[in-house]
């Protein structure tokens, strides 16, 4: 049950972006086959099992995700996007679907150091990259003005399509550490509030700016 | 007891109330990404769903081949529309009933329809979906309104299909108006695919003659979808709970909606548990959709855990029906109107659809005039264009019909709209009454000052790039929710008050809004109050926006200060005592600071329950006493406007403002200024009703200028399911939303507060404006090529000039 | 999604065998691919998914005897950042900048934008909702239906039971207009075309491209359009949306009506099956403003409504004409203008 006391939940959210952190599988615990559960012991036998058993059904395959710097094993369905496998493998929910098309941002993580669109990246292609979710960046003391200023200007409403603003955001910080309201405007653009926090952003990002520059951070 | 009369303006200074920058709840949660929404809900062993889409406008499942589906390694079921498992199920009750849970028959393209497949992936589902080998009776249907007048055209739906609840007589407020009526008892019975329905008020043929002269125009308004964000999506499973008889459903995803599930799976609500409070955004649409209905029924019948998502194109519902409005104003030569007549010709939807668009009539605009002569005549219309939930944000209300007509008026006489709107805007009590509105006066005083207000005829300013200058002018009262029962209650315990909320957190921020109004009347701290999100809570925040909020506050407010009361009177009863007791051990106590002095006499504030009369005598408001205390409080505000007055009573008003440049050549349009003045009543929480004031001009500029729910016309499908040719406005397209707060205090919310959201979002000010420059209609959307179109630049063949 | 198999290839050849195998289409950004794959808009669904951004050496951008060469893997993002792009054919950054949002400009590459498939409604509906010519069908749906992007410059010839017939939908990239004004070639595994050549095909794909042959590498010649070359795009939003009209305008190579002088090369997007040269207001140009400083503001007119000839638009997309005749109008005298200090 949630029980939030007014004022005292950016800790609380951080601690739960930690704990998801924690909780990211490094490896299947179990290996079943997707289709009839039968258990492995390694993905080789899976992949024989395949074989042999469903030879007209797709195998799934092995791939290794770095991911908020930890690398991840997993054996996936090829077809599955980065967003999906974040959320049915690694349990990490901070990147959204909201039009699964590229089209709106909400699934927005950051890929060797560059905004991108987990929906429409397959996972299967992203061996070798790091990726860095909304999770990592909640934690991170130096990104908390951030988080903190969008709270404070409510740049969100049903708060949906916020973490892939906010990875928008710090993509652009990481870059341009002094961004001028038009830079932000343009780096978020690809982002769509179905609510309409659309003017809202700028101010609460060039206020998390000015605190950043003096190195605030915030205890939590 | 609460004071229930005449607290709204009692409160002069504010501590917590009207504060700004206050972080939300839940706002950590949400921008961190561990707010988790139905679609984020995943569950070990889970299985998929998936339901089966109409290709066709309108169509019937004859007969489903299900063999080559269930064939496929991973598929493990398929339910076909005769199955008995759907008796299983009963309607929800918040929904409209159907022929069978899983219908058929499809009344536009993309309706569940005839079969859902389970499997153990979705792709595998989508597989499964594709292998369905599907007999259909393509049927005709009805995407143009106009075409569907006809008696020619055989009826699109069944007497299965008609909704009982469409004629329902209507309902009569306590000063004898009706309200949310689809028909009355005049109107003749529905005829094909149209009902007509009729209200008049008052004289015609007097105001007809009245009139110097006739003004008539068409104001055609499109339909829009609301494009939900978040995949509207639930996981379901089923366990044994040693505490409870019986299954216990868990359910995630269909949020605020437990007692409906309760119901349409028979079960006690304490068998329900659903612990997720984010709901997304809903913006008045309230319905569930079939995917977060049906996961426990195949739960149950998988034995296992069951997850249905809807993908973008299946949760493009509409949130506006089209409506295409013909009005004809009577109008003296001074601008007064003596008559309004408006024959609308309205979409009733597929079956089931909301009739928000419907109850246009109760709540409008036309009620703000002296004019007390109003017919209106509407022709609703059984469509196959889409389904509308239980919704009305995004629905004007005929405000537009009215903020059109006034700007006509002041075309043809060359006058200024604001001086025509207020010589026809009726006084604050009645239509009768001639006085000026106080908060009209305040609004348009500050409008005309941040505008530099200058009004010139359409086509009469052009800007120095060369562009046209437009600009318009509206207002609307502000609305609000208080003809709803509210139910609050508010805990002291340990020496905190706890405020027990179910949510769910759709982003209007209620639940803050309350705690503020709580801690300003307990004389404690935001900071102070533990809001506990529980869904067992009985208070839920489902009044809705800005204007639910104002009404649910002023009962927040009484419960705040029965509790107060009850702390109060426990402080000084535990103050006489001289001894304590644990067990049955009894100490003596030491006396307290608020000893000898009875509950009237102390007060709390700053954390202290102090002695008024010697406030140095204290203790702190923690250990004001060691029961537990509740209070709880149902009920509305004494008097509410939106309910008993639609428009007859006018006590809190906003204004909108808003200059465009048109480029002639392009089609172009640029919102240069936009500026809301709205007299609030009272602010409750700044910050977000700013945001409530960004929202809805986004959604005004989405409507006017962008959004488009395009069907083939052949064959009624839809062209732009997606979030690439459905368009809404980025970072890059919003304007600057200038806004100017007035605090009149006559609302009837608590302190006086008043509504904003409703009445804001799909104005026509920019449609409006837009005629001001170029002095030609453009029907919203109004993209560059309907622009280009009005303005006779469109010829067909190339090379010429 | 439906299930695929997918194959990270590790060079051309592989991914060349990969493909020539029936059942298998290529991704690179995955931008278009993996929305068609989610809208199961294929008659027949790819089996096997080919992943070219496995092999190394096709992301590049150099500069080589006088050359601008760029790997057909290179992101648009590398390509709006890049300041040999930006020195050398500054228009082609800013197309690369205009395209889709910040994101997404990311990972999609520019043998990927050239390579897309049209954006079409009718042909991207989903599940194969209407079986049109581009599918192999018999009909263009769009040519009766609601064609308000379409062409406006008549549609891709095929032949269908009762004679020829024309499907409408156009080509939308962003970058190719500025690419054909810049008389870029193209490279494949098998061959090297000009750039508007590799677009000229029917309606059964949207390139020349064989099975197994690749895109590798977008080579911009030492001819002058690259340095004068601009670019103007038109859309109903100001990110996300795909361009309504998008147009480059160049002066390079030789003037075949005044020797000595540049030619000019004017490219329209989004209003033809192919990316549109548009030929009479290129000769008009030749022919009167030999220089830059002869563009006169009737000129950048006339050459404005030179560009539509030949159009024959439907109802709901003449506005494209309007459109056409006002950008070519305006970027005209915008280079006439003298340059700002």
């Amino acid at each position: 049950m949630e029980t939030t006391r007014a004022g005292a939940s950016l800790k609380s959210a951080g601690e739960q972006a930690a704990a998801a952190l924690a909780a990211m599988p490094r490896r299947p615990e179990v290996i079943r086959c997707p289709i009839c559960k039968r258990q492995c012991l390694s993905f080789e036998e899976l992949s024989e099992h395949y074989a042999a058993e469903h030879p007209d059904s797709v195998a799934p395959t092995a791939v290794t995700l770095n991911v908020n710097g930890l690398n991840c094993s997993l054996i996936i369905e090829p077809h599955l996007t980065l967003k999906q496998v974040l959320q049915l493998h690694l349990g990490l929910t901070g990147a959204k679907e909201m039009c699964d098309r590229g089209a709106c941002g909400s699934c927005t993580v950051i890929m060797d150091g560059n905004p991108a669109l987990s929906c429409n990246i397959l996972a299967s292609e992203c061996e070798g990259r790091s990726i860095e979710t909304i999770e990592m960046v909640a934690v991170m003391p130096k990104w908390r003005p951030l988080i903190d200023e969008y709270c404070k200007w409510d740049a969100m409403q049903c708060g949906y399509c916020t973490p892939g603003y906010l990875m928008a955001a710090k993509a652009l910080l990481d870059r341009n550490p002094s961004p001028t309201e038009y830079e932000i405007r343009e780096a978020l653009s690809g982002n769509i509030c179905i609510c309409g926090t659309q003017p809202r952003h700028s101010q609460a990002i060039l206020e998390a700016v000015s605190r950043m520059a003096k190195g605030e951070t915030i205890n939590a | 007891m609460p004071d229930l009369i005449g607290a709204n303006g009692q409160r002069e200074d504010f501590r917590v109330v009207g504060k700004p920058n206050i972080p939300g709840l839940t706002s950590y949660a949400m921008a961190t990404g561990v707010a988790k929404y139905g679609a984020d809900f995943a569950v070990p062993g889970m299985l998929f769903a998936k339901i089966l889409r109409s290709p066709y406008a309108h169509a019937r499942v004859v007969k489903i081949d299900a063999a080559d589906a269930l064939a496929i390694p991973g598929v493990t079921d398929v339910v076909l529309w005769d199955d008995p498992i759907w008796s299983e199920i009963e309607f929800n009750p918040i929904g409209g009933r159907r022929p069978s849970y899983l219908p058929s028959e499809a009344h536009q393209e993309g309706a569940e329809v005839g079969a859902v497949v389970v499997a153990e992936s979705e792709a595998l589902c989508d597989e499964a979906l594709e292998a369905l080998k599907i007999e259909w009776e393509v049927l005709p249907f009805i995407i143009d309104l106009k075409k569907g007048l006809s008696s020619e055209v055989p009826p699109i739906r069944g007497p299965e299909w008609d909704e009982s609840g469409t004629y329902a007589p209507p309902s009569v407020t306590s000063d004898g108006h009706t309200w949310m009526a689809v028909h009355y008892p005049d109107d003749p019975p529905k005829a094909g695919n149209v009902s007509v329905t009729t209200k008049s008020e008052g004289d015609l043929d007097a105001g007809w003659a009245q009139a110097d002269m006739i003004l008539e125009y068409n104001v055609n308004l499109h339909d829009v979808v609301s494009l939900l964000p978040n995949p509207q999506a639930s996981v379901a499973w089923w366990t044994d709970n040693m505490y409870k008889p019986g299954k216990t459903l868990r359910i995630e995803g269909a949020v605020g909606r437990r007692g409906a599930i309760a119901t349409m799976y028979r079960l006690p609500d304490d068998n329900v548990i659903q612990e997720g409070v984010f709901q997304g955004g809903k913006y008045c649409d309230w319905g569930l959709r079939m995917a977060q209905e049906i996961t426990p029924l195949l739960a149950r019948r998988t034995g296992r855990p069951v997850r249905c998502c809807n993908t973008r194109e299946e949760n493009f519902d509409l949130c506006v029906n089209i409506r295409l409005a013909s009005v004809k104003l009577g109008v003296t030569s001074e601008g007064l109107i003596t008559a309004v007549e408006d024959d609308s010709i309205i979409d009733h939807g597929t079956p089931n659809s909301s009739e928000m668009t419907t109850y246009d009539r109760d709540w409008n605009g036309y009620y703000t005039l002296k004019c007390e002569n109003i017919r209106q005549i509407y022709s609703i219309v059984d469509s196959n264009r889409g389904f509308m939930h239980t919704c009305g944000q995004f629905v004007p209300y005929s405000w537009d019909m009215l903020t059109i007509g006034i700007y006509l008026i002041a075309e043809r006489l060359g006058r200024d709209p604001v001086d025509i709107a207020r010589l026809n805007l009726h006084g604050p009590d009645s239509q009768k009454d001639t006085r000026l509105v106080p908060s009209f006066e305040a609004c348009v005083e500050e409008g005309q000052r941040l505008m530099n207000w200058d009004w010139h005829p359409a086509g009469g300013r052009r800007l120095p790039d060369g562009r046209l200058h437009g600009a318009s002018f509206r207002y609307q009262m502000c609305p609000r929710h208080s003809f709803l029962k509210y139910f609050t209650k508010l805990e002291y315990r340990g020496g905190v008050v706890h405020f027990p909320t179910q949510g769910p957190i759709a982003g209007w921020f209620g639940t803050e809004c309350f705690t503020m109004i709580a801690a300003e009347e307990l004389g404690i701290d935001f900071e102070d109050i533990c809001v506990d999100y529980d869904y067992r809570a009985e208070h839920t925040d489902e009044a809705g926006g800005s204007d639910g909020v104002t009404g649910h506050g002023w009962v927040v407010k009484e419960c705040a200060n029965i509790l107060k009361k009850k702390i109060l009177e426990a402080a000084a009863r535990e103050a006489q005592e001289t001894t304590s007791r644990f067990g049955p051990m009894e100490f003596p106590k030491p006396p307290s600071p608020l000893t000898g002095y009875t509950a009237e006499e102390l007060d709390i504030m700053d954390g202290r329950v102090f002695v008024k009369a010697d406030p140095e005598k204290f203790v702190p408001f923690a250990q004001a006493t060691a029961e537990t205390i509740t209070a709880d409080y149902g009920g509305h505000s004494p008097k509410s406007a939106w309910a008993t007055g639609f428009g007859r009573k006018l006590d809190t008003m906003n204004t909108s403002w808003c200059e465009v440049a048109v480029d002639e050549e392009t089609g172009e349009v640029e919102i240069l200024k936009y500026l809301v003045v709205a007299d609030v009543g009272k602010v409750i929480r700044r910050t977000s009703l700013e945001s409530q004031i960004d929202q809805v001009v986004f959604f005004s500029q989405g409507c006017q200028l962008m959004e488009e729910y395009i069907l083939d016309p052949e064959t009624g499908v839809k062209l732009n399911g997606n979030m690439l040719d459905y368009r809404r406005p980025t970072t890059l397209d919003v304007p600057v939303v200038d806004k100017e707060i007035l605090e009149l205090r006559s609302g009837d919310g608590a302190y006086g507060a008043s509504g904003i959201a409703h009445n804001l979002a799909n104005s026509h000010l920019i449609v409006t404006a837009i005629h001001n420059a170029v002095g030609v209609w453009v029907d919203p959307p109004a993209t560059p090529d309907r622009v280009l179109k009005a303005l006779g630049k469109c010829e067909r063949e190339g090379g010429n000039q | 999604m439906r299930p695929f198999n997918h194959i990270n290839a590790a060079s051309i050849a592989e991914a060349g065998e990969a493909l020539k195998k029936g059942g298998a289409v290529a991704v690179a950004g995955g931008g278009d691919l993996l929305g068609a794959l989610k809208d199961n808009i294929f008659p027949e669904y790819p089996r096997t998914v080919v992943n070219l951004k496995s092999i190394p050496g096709l992301n590049y951008i150099k500069f080589e005897d006088g050359a601008l060469k760029l790997g057909a893997l290179t992101t648009l993002a590398d390509i709006a950042r890049s300041p040999i792009v930006g020195e050398h054919a500054p228009a082609l950054a800013a197309a690369a900048k205009s395209a889709s949002s910040p994101a997404l400009r990311e990972t999609t590459t520019i043998g990927g934008n050239l390579c897309q498939l049209p954006r079409c409604w009718y042909f991207r509906k989903l599940n194969n909702r209407f079986d049109c010519a581009r599918k192999g069908g018999e009909r263009c749906f769009a040519l009766t239906g609601d064609n308000r992007y379409h062409s406006v410059f008549g549609g891709a010839g095929f032949e269908a039971p009762g004679g020829q017939r024309a499907c409408v939908a156009v080509n939308q990239g962003e970058l190719a207009p500025v690419l054909i004004a810049m008389a870029a070639r193209l490279k494949t595994t098998t061959r090297e075309i000009e750039a508007f050549n590799f677009f000229d095909v029917g309606v059964l794909s949207s390139t020349v491209l064989e099975a197994g042959e690749l895109l590798t590498e977008i080579e911009i010649p030492p001819l002058g359009f690259a340095e004068t070359c601009r670019y103007r795009r038109f859309a109903f939003r100001k990110s996300i949306d795909f361009p309504i009209i998008n147009l480059s305008i160049a002066r390079g190579g030789e003037n075949p009506n005044s020797p000595g002088k540049p030619r000019w090369h004017i490219c329209i997007g989004g209003v033809a099956p192919t990316p549109h040269i548009a030929k009479a207001a290129e000769e008009l140009l030749n022919v009167n403003a030999p220089s830059a400083a002869d563009l006169t503001p009737e000129l950048a007119q006339a050459a404005g409504v030179a560009a539509t000839e030949g159009a024959r638009a439907f109802e709901s997309n003449a506005y494209k004409l309007q459109l056409i005749k006002t950008l070519i109008k305006r970027e005209l005298l915008a280079m006439s203008a003298p340059p700002a200090d």
